[in-house]
């Protein structure tokens, strides 16, 4: 898209450059994308691949031998490039900044072994961790590299090890064989030289795909000794969709494409060998090149976390410059006191040498500024580095029990949930906007044939399921997804009867060459599945037989309709197809085929009948099928108007439609087209638009068949889920590339749209038009916000002369009372591709998106995949919403990324979009599920995690902070080194991961039974800048109590520096832990363990510790113990600390309960009060 | 002042009468306070060695005892350190009638501390011998784990003003009796501007005397029950 400003139209640089240009000759036109961009790059610098001499082709040494390393260390590089990696995180460099300083003599605070621990601790676990996971990937690229194919060596095929295959020699696979190397396919066990492979590894859609060997090769490769030839093809790249190259062989050129090629990864299924020439090997394969992770994205909570991190450098930096005054000045007072202060000795005394030079004193400013470092590191934890790793831990922890959660589980596909990302748990919990894809999203993308308009005839309108067992039934095997789905076609008696008319009469032939369309026209491949055991072949018999397998489920639809009706597709090869036209055999000659582009939004097949007349069958959405129809002749006069009218009834429905049409093609204009089609397909560059222009020759002047009209069935649970997500304050809007009357369909039936709601439909096609259209509609309805006085009036007068809505007679009633409500909830944009492009483009873009924010539901129809990600930059850009995107296929992919959270569907699309996303799964309605419950519960974790982190930390730090201002600001720290690196590191860190991860403020049942809870996360009230205040005010309380009750209980008595410490460090452990004890909402045994078990360990440690003669704390804690003040202390301290809190929380949940705490205690009385959204609402309000 | 402290021959010795306001049953405990000495203060908590209080083969462990670490002959000073050189030299004498009271040194150190902390085969050695004399000195025949004194001193305090053990009388003071103090005023307050006291104790099961945490708990305990009559009565009108 950059280089969009440079270019002229596509199509016309194109037909000016189609004729006069070979596939060598420069180019000239300029182009559009930048993917042509690339074709130029390719094009001037070819790679040369010599079939079957791979020195000849390598003899520059520039391609890489076919071992892969997907490892990143070696034994060798393991340590330093892993510390080096390590060492790019913030946090690693704060800890070894931290720890250099300790290293310096004046500032030596902690032993010097003992600051090094936090850091080596968390390299050490990290570098483990890492080495574990580069083993396994050494291990496996072993595996890979050492497997073994057949390779021809001196005009025999010998194996070899797959590491050791090179670019340019021939390799021969055999049935269910992994394909070694990206390779050109040169010819397979089949004479026609098809091969099926399946892509499951590469783009995780498992049905089979057809490749193709050409004719002259593959007539050649019983004698591959003798192969030898040239392969110019483009240098290695990552689209596995595109492959350009051509080959000279036997003196002939022709072109290959990606049909030609099998990459690395696939699988060769249902064809008994090919053989085929290396062109990309190893890392250069297009498998590896694409084995790159998604782009990572932050959560929002992170982002406000970090702000708050910054207050928190704030107070550390001013508790910081407070020691080092207070340093300053008592210094400064004492000055002439330094050398005989008992306890502070500046010089040497000793007679000798060191007499009379100072003793590590560098002067009063230095002393302060030293003062200032050594504070920093005695509050480094202040910044609560380790919180970073704890959320790493808990999320991986939450998205354990996401992946596991049963509910989510997709039993049809097998599927589970899962996790692709790892940093966004918590905005599931604070989504505002869900942008959802229709096809294979909401609706199943399972098609299923429903209605036919045949020569202006309409069928199919009263269909019955036709009972099983009789004759006329078909069952057909549809594959999809590695399973069988057993579909009965439900066949209209009528149009079956006209089929078994005789062929004469215009409506019997347009019948006949309509569903010889329906059967010929599409890339389905029929699969002979179980070797039919009555060869004598009644009809019936083998159809059972049959699989069809195509990319495209529409199609599958089509052929088994087809099927259905007696034209059963039996077997597709490159050059021909036969079909089975109600028992006989009817063998067709594929001259050509142009296959479904975006742009053109039709395919056509050229076909040759045995009786020698060519025919043109062409099927397409009907915006673009009506434009190249014959002129309406007498003939089909009324046929086109009735079948536009069915249409119309069709796409109302919610069915999808295809037009479908043919033509007989005359000997001149076959050869011209001939001519043009092996010139555009031998192309190198352009191809494809040199082949759209073919397709344009030929698709024109049509005769118009008739239409279909395929049902796509709504998934299980999609109104509920949508209705659902509203209720929790989401707003749902739809971006479909269907039509705008299949959208409001589906709209409708998924409750998305409801009868009483205004739709506004802006679609205009031009700048203008689109800015009077938003205009017209701002002003209509949503002008009245401004002047309150005249909305009865307006709104009355809207509801005359609304421009389409459907339903305004129901709104006057409801208008009475709310209307506020009213004016922000029932209205619907719906908006197509075509304005959208005249809207994003220009300034419009704020007046759609404050229409469209003011309108409860928005449907986008016929948008193309980038206004798909516009539309999400909309909402994005403008507000502080958090976005969900979710879709299946690959024209979700850009909105995927763009929107806060990407949600992908394992459909049936293939997984583009499920690479892409941070999180997939298999059925829309888990998204209720998954944003209702887990997102709620997540968002509630880390939330709390955060803040209680802050608090943990701080408390800590602020008590040590008191206590250095009663040593002469001297930095020294009553609590001892082990103590000081071991709070957050082992005292107190479990309880937090444990709650982190387990902790549910409500069930499951009254999440999904109650959406507005939802609200708590739109609200923020798990994170928030005054809850971040709340809590330092109360983290400086319990500080504060922490440190003076102890300095008051043992202000006259004898009490030493460690037994203090060891007061401070346990009361602090304990108070922290019940502070969280107060706060956990589930109680589970392991919450017990982790909580109550960790001032176990603290003792533990206490002990261990002062058990070691040569600490000079030895003994401490044996003798504390025996002291009942000691433990009247610790309660004491305990509740006080507490006191505030508790008040705090008791009187809010009693005069000011939130929802959730309704709810809570709706669940613990365990009945349901029917009264609480009533309730909740007054609550939230 | 100062030099009058400093001098090795003034005599510093002070007489002190006073009453005992009430009973006190031995053990009667003796403190005396030190007022705005920072025995926290990071340069002089650091100034030990306890691997050469330990054991007599670490004697030369001395590095974390700068600047009173060995003396200019690069002999190593046992005890080390400015901790121990700072150690208090008061002594007091108590008679009642002109009787003196025996003062206790029995059990005023931790047992732990004198049992694996200080070295019974540790002699004191070199110490006060440099340019300064900080506090007491040390009978170098006595091993360091009957120096109870030092051992005490040692468990430097938590806080600036801090009390230390100095001994028990073994008798009942009744009340009102007539206690006379002899105090060799020693230790050198003056250069850090500090106070001494002497403070006789006894304990309770509780430990020693303890106001605050007494008042603090009844308060608290009066605290509570207003709250939780309150939430009852919350509780009882609206529910």
């Amino acid at each position: 898209m950059e280089l969009h400003n440079n270019s002229t139209s596509f199509e016309i640089s194109g037909a000016s450059s189609r004729v006069q240009e070979k596939w060598n000759k420069p180019q000239r036109s300029r182009h559009k994308s930048v993917q042509f961009e690339e074709d130029l790059i390719h094009e001037e610098d070819p790679r040369l691949i010599y079939i079957n001499d791979w020195r000849r082709t390598n003899d520059k040494y520039e391609f890489t031998g076919n071992g892969i390393r997907t490892s990143k260390y070696t034994l060798i590089t393991f340590l330093p490039k892993n510390i080096f990696i390590q060492f790019h995180r913030v946090a690693y460099l704060y800890f070894l900044g931290i720890a250099a300083l300790n290293q310096l003599p004046p500032l030596a605070v902690f032993g010097r072994t003992v600051s090094l621990f936090p850091l080596l601790f968390v390299l050490c676990v990290t570098a483990v961790k890492d080495g574990y996971e580069d083993w396994r990937r050494h291990r496996s690229d072993e595996v890979e590299n050492n497997r073994e194919a057949l390779v021809l060596y001196a005009g025999q095929f010998q194996k070899k090890k797959w590491k050791k295959i090179q670019a340019g020699e021939v390799v021969k696979i055999y049935a269910d064989e992994t394909i070694p190397c990206d390779m050109v396919l040169l010819g397979t066990s089949d004479p026609s030289g098809i091969a099926y492979i399946q892509t499951m590894n590469l783009d995780g859609e498992s049905n089979l795909k057809t490749r193709y060997a050409r004719q002259e090769t593959a007539s050649m490769v019983l004698d591959v000794g003798a192969i030898s030839g040239l392969i110019k093809c483009e240098q290695p790249n990552r689209n596995i969709y595109e492959f350009k190259a051509n080959m000279e062989f036997n003196g002939q050129r022709f072109p290959l494409n990606q049909s030609n090629i099998i990459l690395r990864g696939c699988q060769l299924k249902n064809t008994e060998w090919v053989i085929g020439v290396v062109v990309y090997a190893g890392q250069e394969t297009k498998a590896m090149l694409n084995s790159a992770a998604s782009p990572s994205k932050r959560s929002k909570l992170e982002i406000y976390m970090n702000r708050e991190t910054l207050w928190l450098s704030f107070f550390l930096f001013i508790m910081c410059l407070a020691v080092a005054v207070g340093m300053g000045l008592w210094l400064e007072r004492h000055k002439n006191q330094l050398d005989t202060l008992p306890y502070y000795r500046k010089r040497y005394f000793t007679t000798g040498r060191f007499n009379g030079k100072s003793y590590k004193y560098y002067g009063i400013y230095m002393e302060t500024f030293f003062s200032f470092l050594s504070s920093i590191i005695v509050f480094q934890i202040m910044i609560p580095i380790s919180l970073y790793i704890t959320m790493e831990l808990v999320r991986l922890g939450q998205s354990y029990f996401m992946i596991e959660d049963k509910h989510m589980y997709d039993s049809s596909s097998d599927t589970r949930f899962q996790c692709r990302s790892l940093n966004i748990n918590e905005d599931l919990g604070q989504v505002r906007y869900v942008f959802s894809d229709k096809t294979g999203t909401l609706t199943e993308n399972k098609m299923e044939f429903r209605r036919a308009s045949v020569y202006g005839k309409n069928y199919g309108s009263f269909l019955i399921r036709a009972d099983p067992l009789e004759e006329n039934v078909h069952a057909t095997t549809v594959e999809g997804r590695g399973q069988k789905l057993k579909s009965q076609i439900a066949i209209d008696n009528e149009l079956m009867e006209l089929l078994h008319k005789d062929l004469a009469g215009d409506e019997r032939i347009a019948a006949h060459e309509f569903f010889l369309t329906l059967a010929a026209c599409n890339t389905v491949i029929p699969i002979p599945t179980s070797s039919a055991s009555c060869t004598e072949s009644g009809l019936h018999e083998y159809v059972g037989a049959i699989n069809y397998q195509g990319e495209s489920p529409d199609e599958q639809a089509l052929v088994a309709a087809a099927s259905a009706y007696g034209y059963t597709l039996f077997e597709r090869t490159s050059g021909h197809i036969v079909i089975d036209v109600n028992g006989e055999k009817l063998r067709l000659d594929l001259l050509g085929l142009h296959e479904f582009d975006s742009v053109r939004k039709r395919m056509s097949v050229v076909i040759r009948f045995p009786n020698d007349t060519v025919k043109v069958l062409v099927k397409g959405a009907d915006s673009s099928m009506f434009s190249i129809l014959a002129e309406d002749s007498g003939r089909n006069g009324h046929v086109r108007p009735a079948t536009q009218s069915h249409l119309t009834e069709y796409s109302s429905q919610g069915l999808r439609t295809l037009v479908v049409a043919a033509r007989d093609l005359t000997d001149e204009e076959l050869s011209e087209w001939q001519c043009k089609y092996e010139d555009a397909s031998t192309s190198l560059t352009d191809r494809s638009v040199k082949l759209r222009q073919t397709a344009a020759f030929i698709e024109c002047k049509l005769n118009l068949l008739g239409a279909t009209g395929i049902e796509d069935k709504l998934q299980d649970g999609v109104p509920e889920a949508i209705e659902s997500l509203r209720q929790a304050g989401i707003k749902v809007w739809v971006l479909t590339g269907d039509k705008q009357e299949t959208a409001i369909s589906i709209g409708l039936s998924s409750k998305l749209l409801t009868t009483d709601m205004n739709q506004i439909i802006i679609n205009g096609n031009s700048e203008d038009e689109c800015r009077s259209l938003l205009a017209d509609a701002k002003a209509k309805y949503f002008v009245k916000s401004l002047d309150c006085g005249s909305k009865y009036l307006k709104y009355k007068k809207d509801a005359e002369v609304t421009l389409d809505n459907t339903k305004s007679s129901t709104m006057p009633q409801q208008h009475s009372g709310k209307e506020e409500e009213m004016l922000s909830t029932s209205h619907a944009l719906i908006i197509d591709g075509n304005s959208l492009v005249y809207i994003l483009e220009k300034d419009l873009e704020s007046e759609l998106f404050d229409l469209a924010t003011s309108c409860k539901v928005v449907l986008c129809c016929r948008v193309a995949p980038l206004q798909k990600a516009g539309i999400v930059d909309l909402i994005k850009s403008r507000t502080d919403d958090m976005t969900l995107a979710i879709g299946d296929g690959a024209n979700d992919v850009s909105m995927i990324q763009m929107a806060d959270v990407g949600v992908g569907i394992c459909g049936q699309e293939g997984r583009q979009a499920v690479m892409a996303s941070d999180f997939a799964m298999g059925q829309f309605r888990f998204l209720k599920r998954l944003l209702l419950v887990h997102g709620h519960w997540n968002y509630q974790r880390v939330g709390y995690l955060v803040l209680y982190n802050f608090y943990r930390n701080a408390v800590f730090v602020l008590m040590l902070f008191w206590y250095i201002l009663s040593t002469a600001f001297s930095t020294t720290s009553a609590l001892t080194d082990l103590s000081s690196v071991f709070y957050s590191l082992i005292y107190t860190s479990i309880p937090t991961i444990v709650v982190g991860i387990l902790d549910k403020d409500l069930n499951d049942e009254t999440l999904l039974q109650y959406p507005r809870l939802y609200g708590a996360g739109h609200r923020q009230e798990s994170y928030n800048m005054r809850l971040f205040w709340i809590t330092m005010i109360d983290t400086l309380w319990q500080s504060l109590v922490i440190f003076y009750i102890p300095v008051f209980i043992y202000s006259d008595s004898s009490i030493d520096i460690w037994s203090m410490g060891s007061l401070w460090t346990i009361t602090v452990v304990i108070l922290v832990n019940v502070h969280l004890a107060m706060d956990v909402q589930r109680w589970i045994f392991i919450t017990h363990v982790a909580v109550w078990g960790s001032i176990i360990i603290t003792y533990a440690c206490l002990i261990a510790v002062d058990s070691i003669p040569i600490f000079p704390n030895y003994g401490t804690i044996y003798h504390l113990a025996k002291s009942p003040s000691y433990w009247l202390s610790i309660f004491l301290i305990l509740t006080i600390a507490l006191l505030p809190r508790f008040l705090f929380k008791v009187i809010r949940q009693n005069f000011w309960p939130s929802d959730i705490q309704i709810a809570r205690e709706a669940e613990i009385l365990g009945d349901q009060p029917d009264n609480l959204p009533s309730k909740s609402s007054k609550g939230s309000g | 002042m100062l030099a009058y402290i400093q001098s090795n021959e003034t005599n510093k010795t002070c007489t002190r009468t006073f009453l005992v306001p009430k009973q006190m049953k031995s053990p009667v405990y003796i403190y005396y306070q030190l007022d705005n000495f920072y025995q926290n203060h990071r340069r002089y908590v650091k100034g030990r060695s306890d691997k050469q209080l330990r054991s007599r083969a670490s004697e030369n462990d001395t590095s974390s005892c700068d600047p009173e670490d060995v003396t200019s002959n690069k002999s190593a000073i046992v005890p080390c350190g400015l901790i121990a050189w700072s150690l208090f030299n008061d002594t007091y004498g108590f008679s009642v009638n002109n009787t003196l009271l025996g003062v206790s040194k029995k059990n005023i150190a931790w047992k732990s501390d004198q049992q694996h902390k200080f070295g019974s085969d540790v002699y004191p050695k070199n110490f006060q011998s440099g340019g300064l004399i900080g506090g007491a000195k040390l009978n170098s025949s006595i091993p360091l784990s009957q120096q109870v004194d030092l051992i005490v001193w040692m468990r430097t305090a938590a806080l600036p003003t801090f009390r230390k053990l100095y001994g028990k009388i073994e008798v009942d003071l009744e009340a009102n009796t007539e206690l006379t103090v002899v105090i060799e005023n020693n230790y050198n307050t003056y250069s850090f501007g500090g106070k001494k006291k002497l403070v006789l104790s006894t304990t309770s099961w509780i430990g020693g005397k303890n106001d605050f945490l007494g008042i603090a708990y009844i308060t608290l305990g009066g605290l509570s029950l207003f709250l939780a009559i309150s939430f009852l009565l919350i509780y009882i009108i609206k529910p």
